[in-house]
Parts: structure tokens; sequence; C-alpha cells
């Protein structure tokens, strides 16, 4: 019964979303603490819709993120993949393990992401290392409950996937 | 799922050795625009929205059209006095000799900054312009205060600057108090930048003002650049460790200037030899 574009307006609009929230100005002492939004709902489709979003569609995310932050080409999209593909492979341990367990899942994902992420630009000599980089892993795992429940809802307002 | 995943990561990474080493991408990256530059838009919307209604609230249309072309102007005439500054100090000091060619100004667009924020790990902005008003890559920016960085990227209505306190730039300056020349790099998040390679017996104190030297043949001579505020020797150390503060407001303009270095004007020979005078943008050809 659900055609493979169901709902599709809503994950483009969650995504879409997410891309804003990671270019829109924050004040200059905020600027390090910054949640990455893109991975986080990326994380969350790949967990409820495993087969519609998989790894293609984080590698076109990643490469999207890497024009919009002027990245090396391809940086994201690695780290992308490789995020995807694990949510894949322990898709149902992280569905049906306890809130706690799955935010600290969440810590573990974005952490390895931005590490990815460190050793491609390192690999590139573009690296400007300081303390405060994995400060968004931090945010990211405060923010995963909020990002999850509102997601949630939606979906299961508009019957998507 | 594994091999697909395989797939894709391996095809990441040859994107990233292709773009990094020959650039072939640099279409495709336009292309993505498409999705990236209404993105960037709508999050520069809001907030010239709000700037707009505090506007609105406290002038009339025209007074507010005539602010905006004063204050264009304003960049322009400021960033001329600056280089006119220092013509004038190079004219004291050079020799009166008949001099063979002379670099003045291109043409000169101002841009605006789009109120977005990258990774803070690398200093960069996006301008509203792109190459549809004949933005390039390689292009020096330039405000009010000094110089600011170059253009990196160029969509059709959109140009990314990297600014020169990236530790990807490097700016070849001359001190202008005694004319020694070195090259600064960015330092990051700290906002300073690092001459690098200066012997020990140079002769650089705190306080001097750096301007560029235009030995790149890429940011125009004699620009600001910024203001020694340190410069250690270490005992036993070849090389000196200087700081710089840069001269341009770069993490406050929002006005910008991008420049076309003009013209060279050679003075004809006594026996009719022809001026040359390819406009040196178009030598600005990128590998």
């Amino acid at each position: 019964m659900s055609s493979p574009f169901k709902g599709l307006w809503l994950i483009t609009a969650s995504f879409i979303i997410a891309l804003m929230l990671s270019v829109i100005p924050l004040p200059t002492w905020a600027v390090w603490w910054r949640p990455e939004w893109v991975l986080l709902v990326l994380i969350y489709w790949a967990m409820v819709a495993p087969e519609r979003i998989s790894v293609g569609v984080a590698f076109m995310l990643g490469l999207i993120v890497d024009v919009l932050n002027g990245q090396a080409f391809g940086a994201n999209a690695l780290a992308m993949i490789i995020v995807t593909y694990i949510v894949g492979k322990f898709n149902h341990q992280l569905q049906v393990s306890p809130h706690w367990q799955q935010t600290l899942g969440i810590l573990v994902l974005t952490a390895g992401y931005q590490l990815i992420n460190l050793w491609l630009q390192a690999w590139l000599n573009q690296s400007a290392m300081t303390a405060a980089y994995w400060l968004p892993s931090l945010t990211s795992m405060l923010v995963w409950p909020w990002v999850f429940i509102l997601l949630q809802d939606f979906r299961s307002r508009f019957g998507v996937a | 799922m594994g091999l697909r995943t395989l797939f894709f990561a391996l095809l990441s990474l040859t994107l990233m050795v292709l773009d990094q080493r020959g650039h072939y991408f640099t279409n495709v990256r336009n292309g993505l625009s498409v999705v990236v530059v209404p993105i960037q838009y709508l999050v520069d919307g809001p907030v010239r929205f709000v700037n707009w209604v505090e506007d609105s609230l406290t002038s009339r249309a025209n007074l507010l059209a005539e602010n905006d072309t004063l204050k264009a102007q304003q960049v322009l005439l400021q960033a001329q006095i600056q280089k006119l500054r220092t013509e004038q100090q190079e004219n004291t000091q050079l020799q009166a000799l008949l001099q063979s060619s002379a670099q003045s100004y291109g043409k000169l667009l101002v841009a605006e900054l789009l109120a977005v924020d990258s990774d803070p790990g690398s200093q960069q902005m996006i301008l509203n312009r792109g190459t549809k008003q004949g933005v390039y890559v390689g292009q020096p920016v330039l405000d009010a205060s000094g110089v600011m960085g170059q253009v990196i990227e160029v969509s059709p209505y959109t140009s990314r600057v990297l600014l020169i306190t990236d530790n990807r730039s490097a700016i070849p300056i001359q001190d202008s108090r005694n004319g020694y020349r070195a090259i600064a790099t960015g330092e990051g998040s700290l906002g300073s930048l690092r001459l690098v390679n200066v012997p020990a017996t140079a002769d650089f104190q705190v306080g001097d003002k750096l301007v560029s030297s235009g030995l790149d043949g890429r940011y125009p001579v004699g620009y600001p650049v910024g203001t020694i505020s340190k410069a250690l020797r270490n005992t036993g150390q070849p090389f000196m460790n200087i700081i710089v503060q840069p001269a341009g407001r770069l993490y406050q303009s929002r006005l910008v200037l991008l420049v076309w270095p003009a013209q060279q004007v050679t003075t004809p020979l006594k026996f009719g030899a022809l001026p040359s005078n390819e406009g040196s943008h178009t030598k600005e050809k990128k590998s």
C-alpha cells in the first residue's frame, strides 16, 4: 500500500530544515556547540526506514553537506555512509534498546562521524584542531531525544513509512 | 548492503582525491549548488528580513536607498584612500626613474555577505555575487579596512571566499616601514596571521603595518593586511615567531569589494612599440 514516494515530502523537508540549521548564523560563543543536525536526521530515518534511507541517500546528502560547508568533496559523504552502514547493521538493537542506551549510541555515532571527518581533513592537510572540535558530539547527543520525538510525532501523524 | 557501502565509500575517496588534485568536479559542485544556494538564501532571508524591518521602522524607503548607495560609495572611497596612502609612501621612497609599468585599478564590485555560518574550523564566507557578475576563482576580496581573502569557488549567483585567517591561506606581504617581504598564513579560528620562515635577522617589530606585496599576482599591491602584534626571537631558533592581527574587519564587515586587477599600462617606447593591454584578469587562467 505504501508507494516509495509516500511521505517523501516529510523526509525531504526534515533534511532541508536540518541543512538550514547547520548553517544558520550563531553568536560567536555558540559556534562550536552546534549539533550535527543533518547527521541526526539521517540516523533517525536510517533507523526507522532502512530500506528507503540507506547508503545511496547518505552519499548524496554527504556531498550536499560538503558543498554547503566548502569542505573536501566526498569527506562528509564517506563519514555519513559509514554511520548509515553501522545504523543499518545494528538497526534492531538500536530500535529496541532503552532510551539512555540509544542516546549513548548517538554519542558514539556522532563522535565516530567527527573522527572520520577529522582523519580525512588531516589526510588532505586541511585540519585545524582545537579541543572544541568535539563539542558537537556532545550537543548532538543532548538534542537527540528531541529530534527523535519530534520526527516520530510527524511520522505517525502523516503515516510515513 | 555491505557491498554497496564499499562501492560508495571507494567512490567518496576517489572524489576527494580527484577534487583536491585536479579540481575535476567544479562543475558537479556547481551543479549541487542548485540545492545548496537556496538553502543559503533561505537562512539568509529571515536575518535580512529582520534587519529590513528594523530599518523600515526608523526611516523611509528613499532614505534607505540613499543610505545603501552612500555605504557602498564609502567602502569604495575608503579603499581608494588606503591605496593612495601606500602609493604616496612608495613614491617618496623610490628613485625617480622612468616607470616602465604601473598597476592601477580595474573594476570594483561591491558584494554582501550571506548570513551563513559554516564549519568554525575553516574561515570562509559566502558572497551574493557569482559568475553572472563576472566573479572568478582567485579573485581578491577586500573590505574598507584591508584584505579579506580570495574567491575559491563560484556558482552562478554566489561565491565562496577563503579568508586570509584560514590556515590554508597564504598572502605575500611587505612591511610598510622597511619594505621587508614575507608570507603571512592564517592561524585558523584564532583569527590571526603568522609570518612564516622569517629569519631571526629580519627587522620586524611590533606595531609594523604590513601590506600586500602583490608578488603572487593575485592580491592588488599595497593593501593593508595587518599589524604585527607579536615579534619574538627565541635564542637558538633560526626563525622569528611573528603574529599579525588582520586589518580587515573579517568577522564584522557585511559589505566587501571584489577587485579586478587592472590592465598593465606600459609607457610606449620611443620607437613606437605597442603598449601591451591584455586585461590581466584573463591571465588568471586557473589550473
